[in-house]
């Protein structure tokens, strides 16, 4: 138990840090920037309860804000992400809904995985620009930011968990 | 009692995840107004200190591009020496009847300049804010303006004892008063969250004739900046039907993806001109 605290734990910093210090300063094509501290959640146990998971989730965003000079704008998108993760787990995965494990690649197979993270980037990610934006006016602009940057994070979370499972 | 027991069983998430994303939308609207917090931000002390000793890393990535710019600016400022002491040697003086009084406004400077550095920077957010290392312990106030060797880069927002938050051209909420260096009209510059080298001068009348590749600088009506730094060139103007008032795309002069290096500008007399007006 132990053990697992202080993994986590450790994790939690290291994908904070990854975040605000490297992936933030990316500005692929003005307007991309991928948010890859979502992994911390993706790879939680399956039986993680929400209470708690919106609670990191809360944590988590408002320290990527405090950083990013963003106030309330990942806490809100990631508050609603890990309220909606253990709902999607059950909708995709229902019998595995009572393992202590993590969800990989492998276990649930890759296509079950794209859905997983798919689904969650999404709606995180329009949560997320569409607050940013707190408008609807350019609502075309705010949909290409969402669109992009939801690809390229599903991309480099896909690609990160396909080096942990090997 | 056991029906709310009942109830908080059955709702207690829902009512978690609301009491959550209230508090967010709370932060959201209170801490992204005009006047923000200095403690939770990227001025706050400890997110100052990250960053200061990511910058001690990161720094080294441009000291290539910054030498060369110093090396502009310095020259810029030798031109200037020798042009005020051509000024102030003995001829001109003899031949010059008037004597200047001490506190004479003509030699009076009412602006000063403080140099920072860069601890953080975002160019593609619609809010994009700069942090920088010098703070009111160094004399940094609210409003002074801030420019580069390239020309305008924003305006300081808030400040902690170390760290001042700057509010730049590229930020949706930023207004700064323009002059069109030809025709000498002026407007009021924004950002329309599209992309960080244009920006857009709105206000000024359709009748006036605008060159495409004209430059524009800082009017001077303000405190903050004096008048004739550059901000930029004309790119595109367009009349706009609805109000009769142009439209015009500006490219800034500052590259906002590279800048690290910063010039604080302070105005002595301000607060007896706040007071006046």
């Amino acid at each position: 138990m132990r053990n697992l605290t202080l993994k986590y734990s450790v994790k939690f910093v290291c994908v904070l840090l990854l975040q605000v210090l490297l992936f933030n300063n990316i500005d692929f094509l003005g307007y991309i920037s991928p948010y890859i501290y979502l992994i911390f959640f993706f790879d939680l146990p399956v039986n993680f309860k929400t209470p708690y998971s919106m609670l990191l989730g809360f944590l988590m965003g408002f320290l990527v804000d405090i950083f990013g000079n963003t106030m309330g704008v990942h806490t809100f998108a990631c508050v609603l992400f890990c309220f909606l993760r253990n709902a999607w787990i059950d909708l995709l995965f229902s019998a595995l809904n009572t393992q202590q494990n993590e969800l990989t690649p492998i276990r649930v197979g890759w296509i079950g995985y794209v859905k997983y993270v798919t689904g969650l980037v999404f709606v995180h990610h329009a949560a997320l620009f569409l607050l940013e934006a707190f408008s609807f006016d350019a609502f075309a602009y705010t949909l290409i930011r969402i669109l992009a940057n939801t690809v390229v994070s599903i991309l480099l979370i896909l690609f990160y968990e396909y080096f942990r499972s090997k | 009692m056991e029906n709310l027991l009942q109830f908080f069983k059955r709702f207690g998430l829902f009512l978690q995840f609301l009491l959550l994303e209230t508090i967010a939308i709370v932060l959201l609207v209170y801490f992204n107004g005009y006047q923000r917090s200095v403690f939770m931000s990227s001025a706050g002390l400890v997110t100052g200190v990250v960053y200061q000793g990511m910058d001690a890393v990161g720094g080294y990535f441009h000291l290539r591009d910054v030498n060369e710019k110093l090396s502009q600016e310095n020259a810029e400022l030798k031109n200037e020496i020798a042009r005020l002491q051509a000024l102030s040697s003995p001829s001109v003086v003899q031949m010059d009847s008037i004597a200047y009084a001490t506190g004479d406004s003509v030699l009076y400077q009412p602006f000063y300049y403080l140099s920072a550095h860069i601890i953080q920077n975002s160019i593609n957010r619609q809010q994009n804010y700069i942090t920088l290392d010098r703070g009111a312990n160094d004399g940094v106030q609210q409003d002074m303006g801030v420019v580069s060797p390239q020309g305008v880069v924003g305006i300081v927002k808030s400040v902690s004892s170390h760290y001042a938050m700057v509010m730049p051209i590229i930020n949706v909420q930023s207004h700064i008063s323009c002059r069109l260096d030809a025709s000498n009209n002026f407007g009021s510059l924004v950002w329309d969250a599209v992309d960080y080298r244009y920006a857009t001068l709105q206000e000024v009348p359709g009748h006036v004739k605008v060159e495409i590749g004209e430059t524009v600088s800082t009017s001077g009506f303000s405190s903050i900046f004096p008048s004739g730094i550059p901000v930029g060139k004309v790119v595109d103007v367009q009349l706009m039907t609805e109000n009769q008032f142009l439209d015009i795309k500006v490219e800034l002069s500052v590259d906002f993806a590279k800048i690290s290096q910063v010039n604080l500008i302070g105005f002595k007399g301000k607060y007896e001109l706040m007071t006046l007006q």
